[in-house]
C-alpha cells in the first residue's frame, strides 16, 4: 500500500500538468496569504490617486493602473484572498450538503433517496450560473451573498456523484460482509463507503473550486458580487470594459489571474484523478 | 457537400442582408442608443432627460423649447396672455390640428391633459399642484384655454411646456376603473406628436414613425423612423457609434469616451454649453445625515479635483453650490467646499447623531456616478465613514428616491434643466413643497421655504436673485447637497446628422428637426 502511494507520488511529480497545476496554486495562495508584504501599494486596494489613472505598465505600477489611478497588481494580489475565500467556502459548504445527502440517498435508497434525488434533479436542471445569479440578485450584492449562492446552487454536483458511487459500491462484498457482521450503517458509511469513495469526491471538489471561482467572477462581471472598491477580479473586469481596448491591461490582468487559478485547478484535478485512482494504484501496486 | 454549400449560402445570404438592411436604412431612420431603460411612455409620468425621447418625440405641449440659449416657442398654442395680477392665463390654440387618430385637437383635450396630471399626481405634475386647483381651469370656446392659478407664480410660463396633451377622446376609451387610462398610456401613444408609435418593449425601447400630417410640417429630409433603444453597456453605446449601428448617444458619457470619440472618423461630437449640475443627493431627512456636521464630514471628504480635472479631464467646470454658474440667482463668491480631511475630521467630531455605514445608490450605465461614488467612498474611509455602493437602472433609482423610507442616503445625479429659473435647481431640490416629488433631499425647513415661496411669487428678477442667493448659500454652507460640477453638453452623432436642435431642455433628443447631410 505505502509503495502504491509513493509510485502515484512520483507519477504526479513526474507529470508536468499537475505540477503546473500544484505550482500555480501554491502561488495563489503564497499571493493572498502575504499580500500585504508583497504588495507594492498595499493601501490601493481602498485607495485612489487619481492623477495616477490608467498608467500602462511600468516600473512602479508594474500591471498598470486602474480607473481611479491604484496600482493593478496590489489590487489583484488582495483579490486572491477574495477569490480563495469564495472558493473555499462555497465549495466546502457544496461538500458538506452534497455528501451526507448522497451517502444517505445512496445507502438506504427508496422513496427518501427518491425525494433527495429529484430535487437535486430540479437544481441540475437549472444552469447553474442562471440559479446563481436569480439567488445572489434577490439577496443583494455583496461577497456572502455569492457565497451562498454559489453553495445553494452546487451541492447537488456533490449529493449526484456520490450516490452513484455509493449504490454501486453497496453490493461490493465487503459492504455486506460489514453489514452481515452487525455494523451500524452510520458505521458502514463513514468507515467503508466514504474512505472509497473519497478520491472522486476530491477529484469533483478540485475541479469544482475552478468552476465556482470562474461562476463567481461571472457574478462579480454582473455586479452582483461585491461592492466596489472591493478588488474582486470579476468586477475589475467589469469596470474595465468601457476603457477597452485603450487600456488594454486593465482587463488583461484579471482576465489573465482567473485563467492561471481555473487552469491551476483543473490541472490538479486531473492529476489528482490519476494519483488516486484505486484501479490504476492497484494495477501499479502487482506489477 | 451539398448540403454544407447550402448553408454556408445561406449564412452568407443572411450576413450579408444584415449588413444592407441596415446601409438600406439609413437613408431615412435614425438610431439612438439611450442608458436608460424606457419603462413607460405615459408622459405625466416620466419627467427626467433619461427618458426624455417618448415625451419630446411623442407629444406635444401648448409651448416648445428650442434651440440654446433655450426660447420658448408658440407649439399648439397660437399666442397667450397673462392677467395684471399674474394670475390668470390665457392660451388661444392653434385651429385645425390633428391628433395621430385623424380627430381634432381642441380646448378639451388640454383640460383633460391638466386635469389628469393634477389627479394622477406624476412627473410633472408636481410644478403644477401647487399652483393649480383641480378643476379651476376652464374653456370658454373650442380653441381658448384659461389657467386660473392660486397665487402668481415667476415660473409658471417656462413650465407651461411640460403640460404634454394627449388625445382626451382616445385616453377616455381606454380608462380602467378611473386609472386615467395610465395602464393604456404606459404602452401607447395618444397625442399630435411628431412621431406614432410603432413598436413598443419596455426592455428594448420604441420605434416612432414620422406622423406626416403633423402641424408644424415637416423639413424635406426629416427621418421617416427613429429607434430609441436601451443600450446600458457605455461600450456597446460607443462601439455602436463608431460602427455605424447607431447614429446618437446620449449626453452622459463619460469623458474618456467623449475623447475616444472624437477620434472617430465617422462620428462627431456637438459641444454646448449648458446647464446639468452634477452632486449628491443627501437624504437630510434620516439620521445621521440630518445632522449638518456630519454633511459637511462628507463634503469635505470629496476629492473635487481628483474628479474635475483628472477623472473628467477638466471638460467641466467646479460649481459650488445647487444653482449652475452660468445662471443667475447664484452669489457671484459662493466659496465651494474643497477636499479637506482635516476639517472633515473636525466636523465629524461634532456630530452627536450615531454614526453608521451609509449607503450610495448609483446609475447602472452612468459609470460615472460610480467613480464618483467611489473616491467618496475612499475619502469617508479615512474619516471613519463606512459608505456602501449599490448600483440600479435609473428608473428604479427615482422610485426610491420619492419614497422617503426606501431612499437612498446619498445618490450621486445630475439635475438637468427643465426650465431656466433658479426654482428648478434650489428650488426643487429643497422647498418643502416638493418633497417626495422633485425634493428627494427631503429638506423641510421653514427659512428655505419663506426664501423659495416669496421669489415664486414675484416677477422682478432681481428681487428674486436676493432671494435665491440666500438660498443658495444656505444650502451650499450646511451641505444639503454635495455639489460637484456644472456640465457642457457633449452630443455624439454620426458624423452624417444634421439639424440637431440641442436644448439644455430635452438634452437635443428633439428628432424632429435633424436629418441626414
Amino acid at each position: 500500500m505505502k509503495a502504491g502511494w509513493r509510485r502515484g507520488l512520483n507519477r504526479f511529480a513526474s507529470d508536468r500538468a499537475s505540477a503546473l497545476g500544484l505550482a500555480l496554486l501554491v502561488l495563489l495562495l503564497v499571493a493572498a496569504i502575504f499580500a500585504p508584504i508583497l504588495a507594492p501599494f498595499p493601501g490601493d486596494v481602498a485607495d485612489f490617486h487619481t492623477a495616477n489613472r490608467l498608467r500602462p505598465p511600468d516600473a512602479v505600477n508594474w500591471l498598470g493602473t486602474d480607473r481611479m489611478g491604484s496600482d493593478l497588481f496590489s489590487r489583484i494580489l488582495f483579490g486572491a484572498r477574495i477569490t480563495i475565500t469564495i472558493a473555499v467556502v462555497a465549495v466546502g459548504s457544496a461538500v458538506l450538503v452534497g455528501v451526507p445527502i448522497g451517502l444517505v440517498a445512496g445507502y438506504y435508497g427508496g422513496w427518501p433517496s427518491n425525494l433527495l434525488m429529484r430535487v437535486s434533479d430540479i437544481f441540475l436542471a437549472v444552469p447553474q450560473i442562471v440559479l446563481a445569479i436569480a439567488i445572489a440578485q434577490t439577496l443583494g450584492p455583496s461577497i456572502e451573498n455569492v457565497i451562498l449562492a454559489l453553495s445553494i446552487t452546487y451541492w447537488p454536483f456533490w449529493a449526484r456523484l456520490v450516490f452513484a458511487e455509493t449504490r454501486s459500491l453497496k453490493n461490493e462484498v465487503f459492504i455486506e460482509s460489514a453489514i452481515a457482521l452487525g455494523a451500524s450503517p452510520l458505521r458502514v458509511m463513514t468507515l467503508h463507503v466514504l474512505p472509497n469513495i473519497a478520491s472522486a469526491i476530491i477529484v469533483r471538489t478540485s475541479i469544482g473550486m475552478g468552476a465556482t471561482i470562474l461562476t463567481a467572477a461571472a457574478l462579480g462581471f454582473l455586479g452582483l458580487g461585491a461592492p466596489p472598491p472591493t478588488p474582486e477580479w470579476g468586477r475589475m473586469i467589469a469596470e474595465s470594459r468601457e476603457f477597452l481596448p485603450e487600456a488594454w491591461w486593465y482587463a488583461t490582468v484579471p482576465g489573465i489571474a482567473i485563467f492561471m487559478v481555473v487552469m491551476g485547478f483543473n490541472l490538479l484535478g486531473d492529476g489528482l484523478r490519476d494519483f488516486l485512482d484505486p484501479r490504476i494504484r492497484r494495477g501499479a501496486g502487482v506489477k | 457537400m451539398k448540403r454544407r454549400t447550402l448553408s454556408a449560402l445561406a449564412a452568407i445570404a443572411a450576413a450579408a442582408s444584415f449588413v444592407f438592411s441596415g446601409s438600406a436604412w439609413a437613408q431615412g431612420k435614425y438610431v439612438h442608443a439611450n442608458n436608460s431603460g424606457y419603462d413607460n411612455l405615459d408622459p405625466h409620468v416620466v419627467f427626467d432627460v433619461g427618458r426624455a425621447a417618448s415625451r419630446i418625440n411623442f407629444y406635444d405641449g401648448l409651448l416648445r423649447w428650442v434651440d440654446n440659449p433655450p426660447k420658448m416657442i408658440p407649439w399648439l398654442a397660437e399666442s397667450y396672455t397673462a392677467s395684471d395680477d399674474g394670475k390668470t392665463w390665457t392660451f388661444k390654440l392653434k385651429k385645425g390640428v390633428k391628433f395621430h387618430d385623424g380627430s381634432e385637437f381642441t380646448a378639451d383635450d388640454v383640460l383633460y391633459s391638466i386635469e389628469r396630471m393634477l389627479a394622477t399626481k406624476k412627473g410633472a405634475s408636481s410644478l403644477f399642484l401647487p399652483i393649480i386647483m383641480p378643476g379651476s381651469t376652464k374653456a370658454p370656446d373650442k380653441y381658448t384655454v384659461v389657467f386660473t392659478l392660486k397665487e402668481p407664480s415667476a415660473i409658471f410660463l417656462s413650465t407651461v411646456p411640460e403640460i404634454l396633451i394627449v388625445n382626451s377622446q382616445l385616453v377616455k376609451k381606454n380608462e380602467k376603473d378611473g386609472d386615467w387610462g395610465q395602464a393604456w398610456l404606459a404602452k401607447n401613444v395618444a397625442s399630435t406628436g411628431s412621431y406614432k408609435l410603432k413598436r413598443y418593449d419596455p426592455a428594448i425601447g420604441f420605434v416612432g414613425e414620422r406622423f406626416k400630417d403633423h402641424f408644424a410640417g415637416w423639413g424635406p429630409k426629416a427621418f421617416d423612423e427613429i429607434e430609441f433603444r436601451t443600450v446600458l453597456e457605455t461600450n456597446t453605446r460607443v462601439q455602436g457609434l463608431i460602427k455605424g449601428d447607431i447614429q446618437g448617444t446620449d449626453g452622459y458619457l463619460p469623458y474618456d469616451q467623449i475623447l475616444r470619440l472624437k477620434e472617430a472618423k465617422n462620428v462627431q461630437i456637438l459641444e454646448q454649453e449648458s446647464m446639468r449640475v452634477f452632486y449628491f443627493n443627501i437624504h437630510n431627512g434620516r439620521g445621521p445625515m440630518s445632522d449638518v456636521h456630519f454633511r459637511r464630514a462628507l463634503a469635505y471628504a470629496f476629492d473635487y479635483d481628483g474628479f474635475v480635472k483628472d477623472i473628467l479631464k477638466g471638460a467641466v467646470s467646479r460649481n459650488a453650490g445647487p444653482n449652475p454658474n452660468n445662471l443667475w440667482g447664484s452669489p457671484k463668491d459662493l466659496k465651494p467646499y474643497t477636499y479637506d480631511l482635516e476639517k472633515a475630521k473636525a466636523e465629524l467630531a461634532l456630530v452627536k447623531e450615531p454614526i453608521r455605514p451609509i449607503t450610495i445608490g448609483t446609475l447602472a450605465g452612468f459609470s460615472e456616478t460610480e467613480q464618483a461614488a467611489t473616491l467618496l467612498q475612499n475619502g469617508a474611509k479615512k474619516i471613519g465613514i463606512d459608505i456602501k455602493i449599490e448600483s440600479a437602472p435609473w428608473p428604479v433609482i427615482q422610485t426610491r428616491m420619492q419614497d422617503r423610507e426606501k431612499n437612498y442616503d446619498m445618490v450621486p445625479l445630475w439635475k438637468s434643466t427643465y426650465y431656466v429659473d433658479p426654482n428648478n435647481w434650489v428650488g426643487e431640490m429643497y422647498a418643502s413643497r416638493y418633497i417626495g416629488t422633485r425634493n428627494t433631499s427631503y429638506i423641510n425647513d421653514p427659512e428655505m421655504d419663506k426664501w423659495l415661496d416669496e421669489a415664486l411669487a414675484i416677477s422682478d428678477q432681481d428681487k428674486r436673485s436676493v432671494l435665491y442667493e440666500k438660498a443658495v448659500t444656505k444650502a451650499t454652507d450646511q451641505a444639503f447637497g454635495i455639489y460637484v460640477y456644472n456640465t457642457r453638453w457633449y452630443g455624439p452623432y454620426a458624423a452624417n446628422v444634421a439639424g440637431i436642435r440641442f436644448s439644455p431642455i430635452g438634452s437635443g433628443q428633439d428628432m424632429r428637426w435633424a436629418y441626414y447631410k
